[in-house]
Parts: structure tokens; C-alpha cells; sequence
């Protein structure tokens, strides 16, 4: 708790310190070194603040930005899950799937978005496959790195007691692997809102995206910075959001207490093989 | 019997190799003899003939868009980008390691992080307003500083335990117990990072070529017009030749990284052996 709290001080006082030192850095440009593209480079966050609302912080297009991402966020968790899943039942599909995994992590966004554009001949729809696109990489590798963590001795037991796979992946392998799933899930979902943002860029009517680059055609650098700090925040609060999850899902990961009793659990299960044996 | 482990390790490793380029001839096939299209209900003006790609890539390019030309400019973008931020990266994790008050300095750099790419493209085209190629340099050059300070700092920081305490009983000086215990402690840390530098770095040059006004050159400034304009073999090609740049990239860092570490490790055992003979001998 003591721990806590200092810790929510020192973060207290970097946010502080790097707002006074933004705007600083704003009032220098603009009125100390009359920079006159001060106020487009680097505006005072006063005026960043102010814009923001003014314009009700953008709701709007921050609803059909999030929920496209988090719509596509949510498919590629499954899919990816699911496809780890596979992949770890068959170490065929592994030698054939992993390196093109590894490969469509190199297809720049930016040509893949026109292309599953002009395939789905909707907006809306791309955003959301981008989305899950990305995710899927993230979660897939790391899903399957805690399934292939899982020890030995559990599995054996759970065939021992004659357990067929579906009852020893739904009772040991996915629980011992929602861990990784949700590592793999946090790297996602920042990747996931910026995602959106680009997709909305490219010619979308509405989102944050083009709200933004409209804003910057048009000269009104508030808004333009507005929006570039809530999409920033998004990032952030998505990552916090599933960081939240991941607590009530799995609580034992968080309070010691709760995990003092599943390692006690392990402990025995692991003691039963061994006298198993 | 060991010879045995290794025919059949060859043999799984061939196996490694074998199994993927199949499935990928197998849809190259597919595309090539217009099943795919047949397949996913797509016309030319939505997926071009495979045929007409390779003879694009083959001729390198067409009288409007050069390969070899938006490769380069690409390229130089990249290098210097990766190159910049992953020293600034690194720099900055050395500060953090060293002064664990400025440890927060991680945590700023990673909430900056979260700027969408987009945003940062036209921000960093006002900040450099004189050369769109300095604007592109610096979006590739801030997505490689974050990956890079917080991996270097891990290893800077995540020691074996005991090992410092070791070195400070031994009379060690901070500069020696940076030099030998946390330096080297952080090179597989580096080569994680740099796995996804390079990546950041390819994505950070491409946006910056989409949006920011500048030359007509760039495959990301390729990618915009002919996707765009309906130019699809044109854009098609060049997504595909990034795809592979990032790849080989990606290689390229996995190759140094068996070299390196095996070197590190080298010059540990020696080490190690040193002292060990030392101790013996004495």
C-alpha cells in the first residue's frame, strides 16, 4: 500500500514535470525565440486542453475509431487463440504456418490497408480486419509460447487419470495459458487502436484518423493536436483496459495469497504423480 | 546413436525448411493459374495477375516508378533511423540504469510511444520542415528509441542475483561493474529489441514517405499514389518487395545475433576459465 502510494507520487510528479516542461518549451518557441511556426509545431498545451473541450473530446469519432478496433481487437484475440490452439496440436501446421505468421508481420499496413480495401469494398469492414490482422500475431505467438510452457508431469498426470485432450486442454492447457494470452493481448491493443487511426486516415468519412488529417489540411492545429493526444490516451487506456481484465480473470496472477493456494494445488497435484508412478 | 540424433535432426530441419516453401508454391500456384481469384470472387482490378508482377519486378519497374530508386531512398531511411534510435534508446537506458530516479524516463517514453504513427508523421514534417528525408529519419528513429530503452534497460538492470554484490566485494569500481557485468548482461536484450527496431524502423520510413509532401520517391510514396491512382501491379510489387526487405531485415539481425552471442559467450567461458585456473594454480 505505502509502496503504492509512492509510486502514484513519482508518476504524479514525472506527468507534472513534463507538462511544465511542454509548455515551456511552447512558450519559448513561440514568444522568446518569435518562432513563427511556433504555435504549429509545438502549441501550448493550454490550447490543446482548451480544444479538447471545446469539442466535446471528439466522442463521436472516437466511437466509430474504438469500436472498429475493438470489434477487430476481439477477432483477431480469438482467431489468434484458437489458431495457437491448433498449432499446438499439430506440429505439421506449425513448420507450414509459423514462418508465413512471422512474414505477415512485414506487410506495411499502409499497402495492406488499400488492398483489403479494394477486397471488402468497405471501410467500416477494413478496419476491422486490419485490426484483427494485427492482433493476431501478438496473441498466436504468445498463446502458444505459454501452452508449450505447460509442464510435462501435469499433462501426464491428467492422461493418467484417462482424461482425453479436449478435458486436458480445457482443464489444464487454457488456463495455464491465459497468462501469455493476455501479454500477447496488451501488445495488441495499442497496436490496434493506431491501426484504426491509419485506416481512418485513408479516406474514411469519419474516426479519428481523418478528423485529424482534415484538421491538419485545414489549418486548425488545435483540433489536430486534440485529437493526436486522445488517440494517444486511447493507446494507453486500451493497454490499462486489458491490463484490467487480465486482474479479473485471473486474480491468483496479482494477490500472493490466492497463489499460495494454486501452488499448493501444483504442489499436490505434482506429488499425486509422483506417487503415481 | 549420436550420429543417429544428428541424420535425424537434419532431417527435421530440412522438414523446417520443406514444409513452408511447399505451401508457399502451392498458393503462388494458385494465384498464378487464377485459381485464387476464382476463389475469393476478385477480378485483376482487385488482385493482379501474378504474372504481371514478376514481369514489373523483373523489368525493375516501369517509366514511373523506379525500383531500385524508392529501394534506396527507402533503405537510407531505414539504416539511419535504426541506427539513431536504437543508440538514443540505449543511451537513455544507460542514464536510467545509472540514475534510478530518472526511471520514469521510460515510462514518458513509452506514453509517447502510444502517439498514433499517423499523428507523428505530420508533426515531424513541421519540426523538419527543411528536408522531408530528416523528417523520415526521425519517425523511423522515435519507433525504434522506446523497444530499444526499455529491452536495454532490462538487461542493464535484470542481473543474476548475487553478481553485483559479487563484483562490489571484489572492490570493483562502478565503471568496471558497468564494463563487465551489465554491458554484456544486456546483449541478448539488444538483439530482442532490435528484432523489433527493425521492423518499427521499416513501418516508421514507410508511413513517413504516405504522409509526408515531399519527392516522389520512396515505396511508401509509391505505395500511396499507385494504390490510389489504380495502379495496382505497380502497388502490389512494392508492398511485396517491402514485405521481403522487412523480412530479410529481420534475418539479417538473426544471423548477427548467433554471431554475437556465440562471441559473447566465447569470451565468457575464457573468463571464466581464467579465473578457474587461477584459483587452482593458487
Amino acid at each position: 500500500m505505502l509502496m503504492n502510494r509512492k509510486k502514484a507520487i513519482s508518476a504524479a510528479a514525472w506527468i507534472l514535470g513534463v507538462a511544465l516542461f511542454w509548455e515551456g518549451i511552447a512558450h519559448i518557441l513561440s514568444d522568446v525565440a518569435k518562432n513563427p511556426t511556433a504555435k504549429q509545431a509545438l502549441p501550448a498545451l493550454e490550447v490543446i486542453l482548451r480544444s479538447l473541450f471545446k469539442n466535446g473530446f471528439f466522442l463521436g469519432d472516437l466511437w466509430v475509431t474504438v469500436s472498429r478496433a475493438g470489434i477487430g481487437f476481439l477477432l483477431g484475440v480469438t482467431l489468434g487463440f484458437l489458431f495457437a490452439v491448433l498449432i499446438s496440436l499439430s506440429n505439421l501446421l506449425e513448420k507450414v504456418a509459423y514462418p508465413y505468421l512471422l512474414l505477415s508481420q512485414m506487410i506495411p499496413v499502409l499497402g495492406l490497408a488499400p488492398i483489403f480495401s479494394t477486397i471488402l469494398r468497405d471501410n467500416g469492414a477494413t478496419r476491422i480486419a486490419i485490426c484483427a490482422f494485427l492482433t493476431f500475431f501478438p496473441v498466436t505467438t504468445n498463446t502458444l509460447a505459454g501452452l508449450k510452457a505447460v509442464e510435462r508431469a501435469q499433462k501426464d498426470l491428467l492422461t493418467s487419470y484417462a482424461a482425453g485432450k479436449p478435458t486436458v486442454y480445457i482443464k489444464l492447457m487454457v488456463p495455464a495459458s491465459l497468462g501469455s494470452l493476455f501479454s500477447g493481448a496488451k501488445i495488441a491493443a495499442p497496436m490496434a487502436v493506431t491501426a484504426a487511426v491509419i485506416v481512418d486516415s485513408l479516406g474514411g468519412q469519419n474516426g479519428l484518423g481523418s478528423r485529424m488529417l482534415y484538421a491538419l489540411g485545414g489549418g486548425i492545429l488545435d483540433v489536430f493536436w486534440a485529437c493526436v493526444v486522445i488517440g494517444a490516451l486511447t493507446g494507453i487506456l486500451s493497454f490499462v483496459l486489458v491490463g484490467m481484465l487480465e486482474r479479473l480473470v485471473m486474480p491468483y496472477k496479482f494477490d500472493k495469497s490466492l497463489l499460495g493456494i494454486r501452488k499448493k494445488a501444483v504442489r499436490e497435484t505434482g506429488a499425486a504423480a509422483e506417487a503415481g508412478r | 546413436m549420436k550420429l543417429e540424433m544428428k541424420s535425424k535432426k537434419l532431417k527435421n530441419g530440412m522438414l523446417t525448411v520443406l514444409l513452408p516453401v511447399l505451401f508457399g508454391v502451392f498458393l503462388l500456384l494458385l494465384w498464378r493459374f487464377k485459381a485464387l481469384h476464382a476463389l475469393l470472387g476478385l477480378n485483376e482490378s482487385q488482385l493482379p495477375y501474378l504474372e504481371n508482377i514478376w514481369v514489373f519486378i523483373k523489368n525493375g519497374g516501369d517509366g514511373t516508378a523506379r525500383i531500385t530508386v524508392n529501394v534506396k531512398s527507402t533503405l537510407a531511411v531505414v539504416f539511419l533511423g535504426l541506427i539513431i534510435g536504437s543508440l538514443l534508446g540505449y543511451f537513455v537506458a544507460v542514464i536510467a540504469a545509472l540514475f534510478p530516479k530518472s526511471k520514469g524516463v521510460l515510462t514518458v517514453l513509452a506514453a509517447f510511444n502510444a502517439i498514433p504513427v499517423v499523428a507523428l508523421a505530420p508533426i515531424m514534417g513541421r519540426w523538419f520542415p527543411q528536408s522531408a528525408q530528416v523528417a523520415k529519419v526521425a519517425i523511423a528513429a522515435i519507433l525504434c528509441l522506446v523497444p530499444m530503452s526499455v529491452n536495454a534497460y532490462r538487461g542493464l538492470t535484470e542481473l543474476k542475483p548475487y553478481s553485483q554484490d559479487l563484483l562490489k566485494s571484489y572492490a570493483a569500481s562502478k565503471t568496471q561493474i558497468f564494463l563487465k557485468l551489465k554491458l554484456p548482461n544486456s546483449v541478448p536484450h539488444i538483439f530482442t529489441a532490435l528484432k523489433l527496431c527493425v521492423v518499427s524502423a521499416m513501418i516508421g520510413a514507410i508511413i513517413g514517405e504516405y504522409y509526408i509532401s515531399g519527392p516522389m520517391i520512396g515505396i511508401g510514396k509509391v505505395i500511396r499514389n499507385d494504390l490510389k491512382g489504380g495502379r495496382l501491379t505497380s502497388g502490389w510489387s512494392h508492398v511485396l518487395i517491402a514485405t521481403l526487405i522487412g523480412a530479410l531485415l529481420y534475418a539479417a539481425v538473426l544471423l548477427f545475433e548467433k554471431y554475437t552471442v556465440r562471441a559473447v559467450n566465447a569470451v565468457k567461458t575464457r573468463m571464466t576459465e581464467r579465473t578457474v585456473g587461477k584459483r587452482t594454480n593458487g
